[in-house]
């Protein structure tokens, strides 16, 4: 029986199912790029296409809700549901839980059905019907006994096309098929169906090393690719061979990967231990090393959403930095770019606000969520771009230009064009690194989040490519606050209180009064000790969450802080985190609702344009 | 209303009427003891009485000195009128199941046990009685052991494959059971090299015949000279530097834990092995069900859920608090998730 649960795995989806595993047994970078490049050479070529949208984040399905799959597994293991429920808490991934719960029913069935697969139409279509109630179900049945024994015995890419097909199908026929899966599937490739249904499909690996895996198996350089891969593509519809030759048949849509600018050390943070960030402080820059200030342009870090506008061949779009689509949402825009000259990229940054105010990143949010705005709506709250870089100007890709070039050129443009809704974002004069350290203090108050520096003479790269461009944030706000609530995490963390809700006192200062959900910035060893200290210090339990004694207080950093009606506080903070472990500190002497208040007022003072009359450097 | 045999105390299960405890964790005059982990056997009691095969791990552990009277399984020990006797519960050598017989009641105290027959400890047999205390280490029903033939075998898989890559394997079990039981599972496989804590239970344990091959030590093995091979330490020696000289090395944890990824990926190394000296979730109804008992009482695991899931199957079942830690016991440090404190 087990080495029949081998040879139906090896079956299945085989490369896949490989190369998952692979990945799940190395942290070595190097070691999961070359078992990408294995799977990529083994996999029939749709599978590979498949395999590379899973990886890349683009997964399309998610077949059935997580209340209806933990019902079917209690029917399948004839387990109550609270008892379901508490195994999917403790292990912190439903289709992990779900392929743990169902092992026993799955080696019972293996055993029944273990020369079943080369006969597994007729297998198939008689347990369906077996099991099917309604009056209907001879069509149905018909219909779903193909998918079904596709999806036991075939590849990636007609699992994919079977769940599509069925997300359109009503539940019953859902049912059918995914507890028909989990009868044939062996562990490794049920977990990974599981993964599939619950459109939680994710790997610890990001696109950047699939990309090079790609670039090297394919023989083709990686921007080639990484462009091919940008933006939404439906992995039915391609080979390979096609994929990587989207460039050029829709290359007039797409964007250039997104040059990123890595965090340089704040001044302030220089002496603080780097740990509590992740590690990530350990490889930063600091300031004096950059070397004379004349080589550097420096520039406002705007909190918007970091967008390029293309218009090519009469079609203009707008992108994200994340790969998506902005046109819809921001109409005004899309106009605005088809006024671009042909054959034109602008990357920059959409803000919130009437030029040359800028408001929150909160508000520019209400225009992405909305699926039908009236027409009132579609450009409320207003919009406008501040422009940095110049990536494509007469249909030439000038992205290996210097910057002081391109900015040149860019604000040439700018200027032809001269739209109330595009301005280039200004320059930050200042010839010593001493006057940009002050400019950086005021950013808060140009509701910036600190300081770009560019190198003048840098090219347009392509991903978080050291060296050239740094931003450099303001510190965070910060506030002592008391954790009050805790829950596991999820993944690597989970079984692992993780999550927290922090809260600070009233202004009476009796009440405790949640003000914001982190995840922990801690180390690992304190994560640890937190988690067993929550697990020794908790006076109520409401389902997964932990209520504790209110004793362990955290600094927490956050970028901005307003006023809000959904917060029992009254108050909201933007992007807080863990900053560290205040040991020294009793909760009685964490921070109260006045000081957040202070803090409040002060940036809204900061922010009134009225009060700001040089608001505007000159270009 | 009757007396209950055995009952909880502030030092531990007690039965009044002999005047002894069973795993005692406060200080008492007279320890029964179910086996020789840290958590069961501790320091400090005037007098042990446990299965003979723990005669050498005790006294290493505790202390030569400590007054120790050894038990062979089946063997009946009349204190006071209560007939106490010891019972294989095949998880690790010289565990046991205590039975207590008194006019009215029949306990029996689990300790720890697993149901499958590893083949090296002497196998788990099912013992009737009234009053059942047992773990629940893992009683959650999404662990369900592979037979350990097949973990074996992926090991050795994983292990071949290392050394055709050029690296060592390095399997972190904890010293005292799942060393051995490693060591007995795959000694045919390859070279084994052990970590000194390992070898000392060796000793212990062939000390009282258990026959565990002779195996050199992770210092003998040269970098750079020695072939890849496969090196075991105690979890709680990941740090030591005796191991940072293996490189280049995957390094695996064999613990019932691994089977949930969230655990074996927290512990950043590169495989886990789900192989447990734990009964999992079926192995732990066969057992109670093997009992005939009507009275179950949890003890350190899932307690409060595998509690109520015995309720809901007719049992009268209760959970208890005790300061055993199941599988975080006897080397508390890669996953200290069994913290009893919690359940």
């Amino acid at each position: 029986m087990p080495l029949q649960s081998l040879q139906s795995l090896l079956k299945q989806m085989k490369a896949f199912t490989d190369l998952f595993h692979r990945l799940n047994q190395t942290n070595s970078s190097i070691e999961k790029q070359q078992a990408m490049e294995v799977f990529f050479r083994n996999a029939p070529d749709r599978d590979a296409v498949w395999g590379l949208a899973l990886l890349s984040g683009r997964v399309p399905v998610r077949l059935v809700g997580s209340r209806r799959l933990r019902g079917w597994v209690a029917e399948c293991t004839n387990l109550p549901d609270w008892l379901v429920n508490e195994s999917y808490q403790h292990v912190g991934d439903l289709a992990e839980t779900l392929s743990l719960l169902l092992a026993p029913y799955r080696i019972a069935s293996t055993a029944n059905s273990a020369s079943a697969s080369t006969t597994a139409s007729t297998a198939s279509a008689s347990s369906a019907a077996s099991t099917a109630t309604s009056t209907a179900s001879a069509r149905t049945t018909a219909s779903i006994a193909s998918a079904s024994t596709t999806a036991s015995s075939q590849d990636l890419s007609t699992i994919m096309l079977d769940l599509i097909r069925l997300k359109k199908r009503d539940e019953s026929e859902q049912k059918e098929y995914v507890l028909h899966n989990w009868r044939q599937l062996d562990g490794p490739s049920c977990f990974l169906f599981n993964k599939f249904i619950t459109g939680g499909f994710r790997l610890g690996v990001g696109q950047g090393i699939a990309v090079k895996a790609l670039s090297n198996y394919m023989n083709r350089p990686v921007s080639e690719i990484t462009q091919a891969l940008m933006g939404n593509w439906d992995p039915a519809d391609y080979t390979l061979a096609r994929l990587l030759n989207r460039g050029s048949i829709h290359s007039h849509t797409l964007p250039y990967p997104f040059f990123l600018a890595s965090p340089l050390l704040s001044s302030a943070s220089t002496t603080e231990p780097s740990d509590q960030w992740g590690g990530e402080a350990v490889q930063n820059m600091a300031l004096h090393q950059l070397g004379s200030r004349t080589d550097w342009m420096a520039e406002w870090k705007w909190d918007g959403i970091r967008i390029q506008m293309i218009l090519r061949e009469g079609v203009s779009s707008i992108w994200s930095r994340g790969e998506e689509r902005l046109d819809d949402a921001f109409p005004e825009i899309a106009a605005l770019a088809h006024l671009l000259p042909h054959g034109t990229v602008i990357d920059g940054e959409l803000l919130c606000g009437e030029f040359p105010a800028v408001g929150s990143f909160q508000d520019l949010q209400k225009r992405l969520g909305r699926t039908k705005p009236s027409a009132r709506m579609t450009t409320q709250p207003p919009v406008f771009v501040y422009a940095y870089d110049l990536l494509e100007l007469d249909g030439q890709d000038i992205r290996r230009k210097s910057l002081s070039e391109r900015r040149w050129l860019l604000e040439r443009l700018v200027e032809t064009l001269n739209h109330p809704l595009l301005h280039a974002s200004p320059l930050i004069e200042g010839i010593e690194w001493s006057d940009l350290h002050q400019r950086r203090l005021e950013s808060r108050r140009h509701a910036a989040e600190g300081i770009m520096l560019k190198r003048a003479c840098s090219g347009y790269e392509s991903g978080r490519k050291r060296g050239h461009w740094w931003k450099w944030k303001l510190d965070p706000m910060q506030l002592d606050a008391v954790l009050l609530y805790a829950r596991p995490g999820h993944g690597r963390r989970s079984n692992l209180f993780t999550d927290y809700s922090m809260a600070i006192w009233d202004q009476e200062r009796t009440r405790l009064l949640p003000i914001a959900q982190v995840y922990s910035g801690l180390t690992d060893t304190e994560i640890r000790e937190v988690d067993a200290w929550i697990k020794g210090h908790t006076t109520e339990k409401f389902g997964p969450v932990r209520t504790v004694v209110p004793q362990l207080v955290f600094e927490i950093g956050f970028d901005g802080i307003q006023r809000s009606v959904r917060h029992k506080a009254g108050i909201a903070l933007r992007f807080p985190r863990i900053l560290r472990w205040r040991r020294d500190k009793l909760a009685s002497e964490a921070d109260d609702l006045g000081i957040a208040e202070k803090l409040l007022n002060d940036r809204n003072l900061d922010e009134d344009p009225l009060n700001e009359p040089t608001k505007q450097d000159p270009l | 209303m009757k007396v209950n045999l055995l009952r909880i105390g502030p030092n531990g299960i007690e039965c009044p009427q002999a005047g002894v405890f069973i795993d005692p964790w406060g200080k008492v005059d007279r320890a029964l003891l179910t086996h020789a982990h840290a958590d069961h056997a501790r320091y400090g009691h005037k007098h042990y009485m446990a299965h003979a095969h723990n005669r050498a791990v005790l006294r290493q552990r505790l202390g030569n000195n400590i007054s120790l009277e050894e038990i062979e399984y089946e063997e009946t020990i009349e204190i006071n009128g209560i007939r106490f006797s010891w019972h294989p519960a095949g998880h690790i050598p010289g565990s046991a199941q205590i039975r207590v017989e008194g006019t009215n009641q029949t306990w029996v105290v689990s300790g720890d046990y697993k149901t499958e027959n590893d083949h090296f400890t002497p196998a788990f047999e099912p013992v009737k009685c009234s009053h059942f205390i047992t773990e629940c280490t893992f009683g959650l029903p999404i662990y369900h052991w592979k037979p350990q033939a097949l973990t074996a075998q992926a090991i050795a898989d994983w292990h071949l494959s290392n050394v055709n890559q050029g690296y060592s394997t390095l399997l972190y079990a904890y010293s005292l059971g799942k060393a051995q039981r490693l060591i007995h599972l795959l000694k045919d496989l390859c070279p084994i090299y052990i970590h000194p804590s390992i070898a000392e239970m060796n000793r212990a344990l062939n000390a009282v015949g258990f026959g565990l091959p002779e195996l050199p030590l992770i210092s003998e093995w040269k970098p750079k000279v020695d072939v890849p091979t496969l090196f075991m330490a105690p979890p709680g020696a990941s740090n030591d530097k005796l191991l940072r000289r293996l490189s280049p090395c995957k390094e695996a944890n064999v613990s019932g834990w691994t089977l949930v990824r969230g655990m074996r990926r927290r512990q950043n190394l590169d495989n886990g092995f789900a192989l447990s000296d734990h009964a999992d979730w079926p192995g732990l109804l066969n057992a109670i069900e093997g009992t005939g008992a009507e009275h179950i009482y949890c003890t350190h695991g899932f307690t409060s859920e595998f509690s109520r899931y015995l309720s809901e199957q007719g049992y009268n079942s209760t959970e208890i608090h005790t300061r055993f830690l199941g599988d975080a016991a006897s080397e508390p440090t890669i996953t200290p998730e069994t913290d009893e404190s919690i359940y």
